[in-house]
This record gives C-alpha cells, structure tokens and sequence, in this order.
C-alpha cells in the first residue's frame, strides 16, 4: 500500500496528470456550453433540411403540373396520381416544419414517418427525392422506437440529453486520442525511472520484483480510472444538472453496426465495463514495455506506433469485440453488436496476467552496475 | 560553426535510441504497407468473386433455360420454344460477357474495361438536354453530374496515356470520389466501400499517404527523434547547455547549429520515410505511372450545391506535378511544425508531451480554417486538388498563400526561439 501511495505521489507531483484532469473537466464544460447553445441552430438545421425537401418535391410537381396542361387532363392517369402524391407529400413537409417550429417533439416524429413513407412511395414513381430509401427506412425505424418510448429525436452531435450527451463526450474522449494522451502522461513517471537511474534506488530496497511490478501497475490502473470515472462524472452531472429533463433519458435507442437497436443505459453500462477492462490492459502493457525496453523515448515511440497501427486496422475493419485491444477505439467496439462479449473481457484478463507476467520476469534482469 | 554542427550531429549519431526509433519507424510504415496491399489484394478477390458469381448465375439461369426448351420441345409448344431459346441465347451472351471481363480484369488489360465503362458513362456524363440524366448507384445514392464527369475524362485521359488504375470494389463504373456527393449513414457506407481506391505501385501508394495526413504526421515524429538538440541538454538531470556557455563560443552560432541540426534531421527523416515504402512497393508490384491524373476543382460557380454539380469545372494534373507542389509545401510545413515544436520544447522537456501539445494544436487549428490560419493548410491534398476551398466556401485559400503564411510564421517562430534561447543565458 505504502508503495502505490509514493507512485501516486510521483504522479501528482508531476503536474501533467492534474493539467489533464482540468483539462477533461473544461472540455466537457465547453463542450455542454457550445451543445447548449447549438440547440436553436440544430432546430434551423432540421427546418432548412425538410424546407429543402419541400422545394425539392414542388420543383418536380410543378414540371408534371406543365407537361398535364400541355397534354390535357384525363389523358395520363399516371401523370395526375404523381402529382396528387407529389403535393400531398409536399403538404406533410410543411406540416412538420410547423410542428419542428412548435417544438412538438413527437408529433414531428410521427409527421416525418408519414412524410418519409410518402417520400417513398414517390420515389418509387421514378420521382426523386434527397433522401435514398435505405436512410429513409433506418429514420423511419429510429423514429417508431423513438415514439414508443416518448422520447424526443436528438442530434448526437449537438445534444444536452444526458444520455446523448453522454456518449457524444465518452467518444470524445475514449478513443485512440484520448487513451494514448492517458496512458503516457500516467506512465511518464514510472518509465523515466529507467533513465533517470532512480529504478536502481529500489533495488536496493527489499522489494520483491512481482511487489515492485505489480504496485507500479496498481497505481497505474487506479490513476486511470480516475481519470475515467471523473469523464462520466461531469458527463452525467453536468448534464443533468443543466440539461433536458426527461423522465427516462436512458431508454434512448441507438443503432448498432448489425442496425439492431440498444439503449444508450446498455451503451453507457457497457462502455465502462469495457472501458476498465482495457484500462487494465493497456496499464500492463505500459509496464511490461517499460521493464522490458528500459528507455522513455522507446517505450513512447512503440506505444506511439502500435496506437496509430491499431487504429488504422480498427479503421479498415480489423475490429472484433472479442479482440482485447479493439476497445482502443472504445465506442466503436462496443456499439459492434447488441450483447458484450465476455470473452473479450476474460482475454483481456488474461492477457493482462501474462503482460504482468513478463514484465515481472523482465524486471528480474536487474543489471546492478 | 561548422564544427559545432558536425559535433551536434555526432551527438544524435552516437545515440543508440536515434537509430531504434528510426528502425521502429521505417518497420512500422513498411508494415502498413503490406497491411494496404493486403486490403488491396482482398479488394481484387472481391471483383473476381462477384464476376465468378455473376458468371455462375447466368450459367444456372441458361441451364435452366435449356431444360425449359427441352420440356417445351416435348409439347410442342412452339411459342415457348422460342422463348426459351431466346433467353438461353441472352444467358449464354451474358456468360461469356462476364468471362471476357473477369480475363480482362486478371489479365489486367485495362484498355478494354476502360473502353467498356466510358462506353456506359457517356450518355450520363454529357447528357443531351432532354434526357434524363439521372443515374443511381448501388444503395439508392444519386451520383452527381459532376462525379460522373470527373470519372469519364478521367478514365478517358488514362486509356489515352495507357495508365493502370488503382483498385476498386466495384466491377461495373470505377467511380473517383469526389466532393459533391452528400449522402448520409448506409448509403455512404456503400458509397464508400465502392469509391475506396487503393494503389499497390509504389507511387500510387504515396500519393495515397499523402491524402491521409501522411507528411504533417511523420514531420511530428521526425521533431519527436530529432527536435530535441536543445531542450535534452537543459533540463534539471542533465544541463550540459551550461558548458558551452563557459567555452568561447559564439551563442548565436551555438543557437544556429542547434536549431539547423534538428531541422535537417527532420528534412533526412522525412525523405527516408517516403523513399523506403517506395522502394518497398516498386519492388512488390512497379513504381507506378507518373503521368497518373489528379482531380483539382475549379472552384464553385454559385452558391447552390445542386447546381454546382452541374456546371462546375474540373480538370486533370499529373501525379509528377501533383509530387512536385508537395514537396514544396512539406518544405514549408516542416519549418512551421518544426519551429512550433521547438518553441515549445524550450519550455517544456519531455518529448511527448510536446508532441502531444503540437499534434493537440494542430488539430486544434484544423477546425478552424481561415486564409490566414496556417494549420488550415495541413491537409496538403486538399489544398493542392482545391478540395478546401468547396468545403469552406473560400477562394482565398490557396496553395501560394499557404506556403507564404507557413514560411512567415515559421520564421516569426524562430526568431521566438532565438529571443527566448538568448534571454535563458542571462539568468
């Protein structure tokens, strides 16, 4: 115990773990700040996008209206259903902009279904509309699981909902970025122990190798999840503090990569669990390759690379829920399929053991000089 | 002052940890390229997946046909004889269509896939007026004049000068992405996955590096290994900046030898992370063709995305020259980063977290774009194709006022680094 104290210390007094532990909380303030005061433009957004439709659907009811004057009425039975769909598809755009204008939440939602399964029917008719029929149907999805949890539609980029905001802030900041920045400035301490020469200090000391090793790595382990649990604090505090008051916040439906639907509670729920795990992991990681490569710029540089390699391959499709190190990229692994998976964690677990394990074999080689 | 540099060099030379992490670099960006021709290779079974299938569908379906015409023949039908017959003669056409392709396609004899898709892209691209010129592509996306303009000539310059394409996940038009396309979610999923290119030729494969942010990044890995020449010998452990001051030596020489150090080993660095993937990929599979066309806009005629699409120009210059304005501009990038990262290592002297700080700033400055902003620049394929300028709605960022505004600022930079280096003496 007495150990994983004097790391801390080390670490607290490095100051770069304070600054980043400001730093996050300043984020996600500016972040809820700037969120809070897009909500009136998210709403133009939204007006502008079906005004655009809307102007979209009568440039082409007006061309049919001209060409069934032309030929005259009753000639083409086709022609005057198109325009009849046309123009009520046009009346149930302006209806939602007025409810979207109102901020009637869900009656804007039922009205964009019906807006979208007209759409639909249009485009069918060889007509065209902004939106292709597979956006269309994943909305209209999204929309019906939306409106049977009475839930308002929020942008994911721009929400103060606490559960969507949430997610906004931890795929912020649990990703390749945000675990690299983490794990070097906890680390930096321990590593720079091997350059320094300050390590052989401890051999000094009657501590064990695997005390030594694995106290360095508790205190590395509990630092990050400090870290960790301080994001999802101010997350949730401030939002819902400040934020939308909902009833049921949680319930809120995201879409996976399979395009089932889970609850932003199960995301929320899954991602820290996750989250820890991989913690674990990388701070064993750190370890072993601090014992193992004894210098800080090696150590970062490795680190460095195999984080850029490990996203290009998570980027292309190299990325599995039960590949430990596919929760890099945290948000993403997590929102793969609908169910975690538990052998993810257990490799994890072990994979850790045997990081741990190596590193405490390394550490033997001391090299008294 | 010439020894002072040679010294400062053979203090980086004499480091053990300059050349691992120049190993770990070079093994490192040899190995994504084998990871990129390894998705390019999968990307190729793809194509000769879907032509086999393709193939097998239309055997199955004649076989069918056959079978049917048989029957037919047995009762006589005589209408349904000619039916039959005709769509086994329409299956077994189809068949070999697909198999001339897919030889064509293995055989790589792209003249013949480049006369057969411009055939098919012609009536779209240049629509006559009272046509529809409407096209759809997989997923329900509607594939704008202008993409299907840029992908016509481009494929027609590239059957004129007899180019080999990158590869494509896609059998029917090999389209070129391009900026005007705005789907959302599934549909630019698929848009995507069929407009991804990938070149295996060593050329080609820079030139894809280049596009993704290849050069800022590996100039900050470059101020990573070689920018410390000042900041490693002024910390608390290790001051030796403290005896040459005691020596009889010139500060602003000292100063100079310091900082050019650092930059040319970022300039050495930089030209031996593209020259080794390279040389890797001429020797795998050809160094590629130079005279390869690259998209540049002309600029937006009016402020309506739609109509744009319709009448903004284009046009085609070569990969050479495309190299050429790069390695200018990565001149002039190199000092900015370099000179930033400098100035702040004077400060500040754990590598990384200098790294961490310039790659948070540039980042950073990124979103922020503005003629005047230098880090709005950083994307140097985005400037040069003048894809930047359609995405801010901006003229004035260009590619003269890019290198002009790095050069000047890199310079301000650097003699901040020289005030601040000669006020740290005096205390």
């Amino acid at each position: 115990m007495k150990i994983i104290q004097f790391e801390w210390k080390k670490l607290w007094k490095s100051k770069a773990f304070i600054a980043i532990l400001l730093i996050t909380i300043a984020l996600i303030a500016g972040l809820f700040t700037r969120n809070y005061f897009y909500q009136d433009i998210v709403k133009t957004q939204k007006m502008e996008m079906f005004r655009e439709h809307s102007l979209n659907v009568i440039s082409q009811v007006d061309a049919d209206r001209d060409t069934l004057e032309e030929i005259g009425e009753g000639v083409d039975p086709i022609l005057e259903e198109n325009v009849e769909l046309g123009l009520s598809l046009y009346r149930k755009l302006q209806e939602l902009r007025a409810a979207v204008d109102a901020g009637e939440d869900l009656s804007a939602l039922q009205l964009e279904n019906e807006a979208y399964e007209l759409a639909m029917q249009y485009l069918s008719k060889d007509k065209r509309y902004p939106l292709t029929e597979i956006e269309m149907q994943d909305e209209v999805k999204l929309n019906e699981e939306l409106l049977q949890k009475e839930l308002p539609k929020e942008d994911l980029q721009a929400s103060i909902q606490p559960a969507v905001f949430m997610k906004q802030v931890m795929q912020l900041l649990f990703n390749t970025f945000g675990f690299f920045i983490l794990v070097v400035i906890i680390g930096t301490p321990i590593v720079k122990e091997f350059d320094d020469h300050t390590i052989k200090l401890t051999y000094g000391l009657p501590i064990s190798s695997h005390r030594l090793v694995l106290s360095k790595w508790l205190s590395m382990v509990l630092s990050g999840a400090i870290w960790f649990g301080l994001v999802l604090l101010a997350a949730y505090a401030v939002s819902t503090v400040l934020g939308k008051d909902l009833a049921n916040p949680f319930e809120y439906p995201l879409y996976t990569e399979q395009m089932t639907f889970i609850t932003m509670g199960e995301y929320v729920t899954q991602s820290i669990f996750f989250g820890l795990f991989y913690l674990i992991l990388l701070m064993s990681f750190f370890i072993f390759l601090s014992f193992l490569l004894k210098s800080t710029l090696v150590v970062h540089i490795v680190l460095l690379i195999l984080f850029v390699v490990n996203f290009i391959m998570t980027s292309n499709g190299v990325i599995h829920p039960i590949i430990p190190w596919s929760y890099q990229e945290l948000g993403q692994a997590v929102i793969l399929s609908e169910t975690a998976s538990w052998i993810g964690a257990v490799l994890s677990l072990v994979l850790t053991s045997i990081l741990l394990l190596f590193a405490i074999l390394t550490s033997k080689r001391r090299e008294y000089r | 002052m010439m020894k002072l540099f040679l010294f400062e060099w053979k203090k980086i030379l004499k480091k053990k940890t300059t050349w691992v992490l120049l190993i770990l670099s070079l093994t490192a960006t040899i190995g994504i390229y084998f990871f990129h021709l390894s998705l390019a290779n999968n990307v190729e079974q793809k194509v000769i997946n879907h032509y086999d299938f393709l193939i097998n569908l239309s055997l199955e379906s004649a076989e069918d046909s056959r079978l049917a015409k048989e029957k037919a023949i047995k009762e006589e039908d005589e209408d349904l004889i000619e039916q039959a017959t005709m769509e086994e003669e329409h299956y077994r056409t189809s068949v070999e269509k697909y198999q001339s392709a897919k030889k064509s396609y293995v055989d790589e004899e792209w003249e013949v896939l480049y006369q057969r898709e411009l055939d098919s892209l012609e009536t779209y691209a240049y629509p006559s007026q009272y046509e529809n010129a409407v096209f759809i592509a997989e997923g329900g996306g509607e594939i704008t004049n202008f993409t299907l303009r840029a992908t016509f000539e481009e494929r027609k310059y590239m059957l004129d000068h007899k180019i080999d394409p990158f590869i494509q996940n896609t059998i029917y038009d090999m389209y070129l992405r391009t900026a005007y396309e705005d789907f959302d979610s599934k549909t630019l999923e698929i848009w995507e996955e069929m407009t991804d290119r990938y070149g295996k030729q060593g050329i080609y494969y820079i030139y894809q590096l280049i596009q993704s942010l290849y050069i800022p990044i590996i100039i900050l890995l470059g101020c990573f290994i070689f920018g410390n020449t000042l900041s490693s010998e002024t910390t608390k452990k290790n001051n030796g900046i403290r005896f040459h001051q005691v020596l009889p030596l010139n500060q602003t020489k000292l100063f100079v030898a310091k900082y050019l150090t650092g930059y040319l080993g970022i300039l050495l660095f930089f030209m031996l992370m593209i020259v080794a993937p390279l040389i890797v990929g001429t020797l795998m599979h050809g160094f590629g063709y130079l005279d390869y066309p690259v998209l540049i806009y002309d600029g937006y005629t009016t402020e309506d995305m739609w109509k744009n699409a319709m009448e903004d120009t284009f046009h085609f210059i070569t990969l050479q020259e495309y190299l050429s304005k790069t390695v200018w501009f990565a001149l002039a990038m190199s000092l900015l980063i370099y000179s930033l990262y400098y100035l702040v290592s004077q400060f500040s002297k754990e590598p990384i977290f200098n790294t961490i700080i310039i790659g948070v700033i540039c980042f950073v400055g990124m979103q922020f774009q503005h003629p005047y902003n230098p880090f709005s620049y950083l994307d140097i394929d985005k400037v040069i194709s003048h894809e930047i300028q359609l995405e801010t709605w901006n003229t004035d960022i260009t590619y003269i006022t890019g290198i002009m505004i790095m050069l000047v600022i890199g310079f301000i930079f650097t003699v901040g680094n020289y005030i601040r280096f000669r006020s740290r003496r005096t205390n």
